[in-house]
């Protein structure tokens, strides 16, 4: 049985000149990019732009990076990109403001709890999600970018704390402030989330 | 401050939940044609550009290797040479290919350094 080529070992084939590597390279690395970027901008459509961008600048200099410091790369390219376009767009952070498409008329508001439904309204894991993010949106994006980092992408604090340029402690305590304010804002859908005797 | 392990340890239960929730509501598209055309067509274009800077880099090389009997080289008891002030040139068993080594090394990490390619911070 043959194993399958690592990150490391397809970087290389593709520096060597074989086009298909940087392919294997590009899938392997979309899960954890892509839901990095769609943590941070909250639109797929978007997500899928930035991540196009991403790659297309990471190609100009992939032949010199280190391939252990391949996926940490790209997500500092990737968080660039994102405050480049939050700079362009100036967004506006208004619960009112519509998320743009994919959800018609929906706003942040939309997926804030709803103080007249109780939980057992709640149509399940996908609408928590969605209202895990809307109430993300409204984080400092620091903040914001650590808990994509961790909860989206599975990136290790230490990773983290080398993209953000901080300590660890930096890290966690931005990851602490997050979950705070996750607490506040969807106190309500916590209860879903865990059973009673085992919330924070 | 707690640990990273610890932070993890102590809100298991929640960041689970947290991340049930997340991927039950985000689906990763696959990868379309028209994307993977794109960064295929621009990492090609990029190892176009490197390719022109060796081509440039061999030519040089060549030039110098043409030009080699024109350059003043060092022997015992004449003056110090214009090349470089490299403290190889100071040993007197300097030969001409040591000299020309030199040379090619030198031109090797100009066109090597970041004066050619821009270093990746510059694509962040």
């Amino acid at each position: 049985m043959t194993e399958e080529p690592s990150l490391e070992d397809d970087l290389h084939t593709w520096r060597r000149g074989d086009p298909e590597a940087l392919a294997r390279i590009v899938e392997r690395t979309r899960k954890p990019l892509y839901r990095f970027i769609l943590g941070m901008v909250g639109d797929p459509h978007t997500a899928d732009d930035v991540f196009q961008d991403v790659w297309l600048r990471a190609v100009k200099g992939l032949h010199r990076y280190k391939s252990h410091k391949l996926l940490s790369w790209l997500f500092r390219i990737a968080r660039n990109r994102v405050i480049d376009l939050s700079r362009k767009r100036k967004p506006d952070l208004s619960l009112q403001h519509p998320l743009g498409s994919g959800d018609n008329d929906a706003t942040l508001e939309t997926f804030l709890p709803d103080k007249a439904r109780t939980p057992a309204h709640e149509a399940g894991d996908r609408e928590l999600g969605l209202r895990i993010r809307a109430a993300l949106a409204t984080l400092p994006p620091e903040q914001r970018e650590v808990f994509a980092l961790r909860m989206e992408a599975g990136v290790p604090f230490k990773t983290i704390a080398e993209i953000q340029r901080v300590s660890i402690n930096t890290a966690l305590g931005r990851m602490h402030y997050a979950l705070k304010h996750l607490r506040e804002t969807l106190a309500e859908d916590y209860q879903l989330l865990l059973p009673p005797g085992r919330r924070p | 401050m707690k640990t990273p392990e610890a932070f993890e340890q102590d809100t298991a239960d929640e960041l689970d939940a947290l991340r049930r929730a997340l991927d039950a509501s985000a689906t990763v598209p696959a990868l379309n044609n028209l994307t993977r055309e794109r960064i295929r067509h621009a990492a090609l274009g990029a190892r176009r550009r490197r390719q022109r800077h060796r081509l440039a880099l061999a030519a040089s090389v060549a030039l110098l290797l043409g030009s080699l009997p024109l350059l003043t080289l060092r022997g015992p008891g004449t003056p110090q040479l214009a090349f470089h002030d490299h403290p190889l040139l100071q040993d007197p068993l300097l030969t001409e290919l040591d000299l020309l080594g030199l040379q090619v090394h030198e031109l090797t990490r100009f066109f090597d350094s970041d004066t050619l390619y821009p270093a990746p911070e510059e694509f962040l």
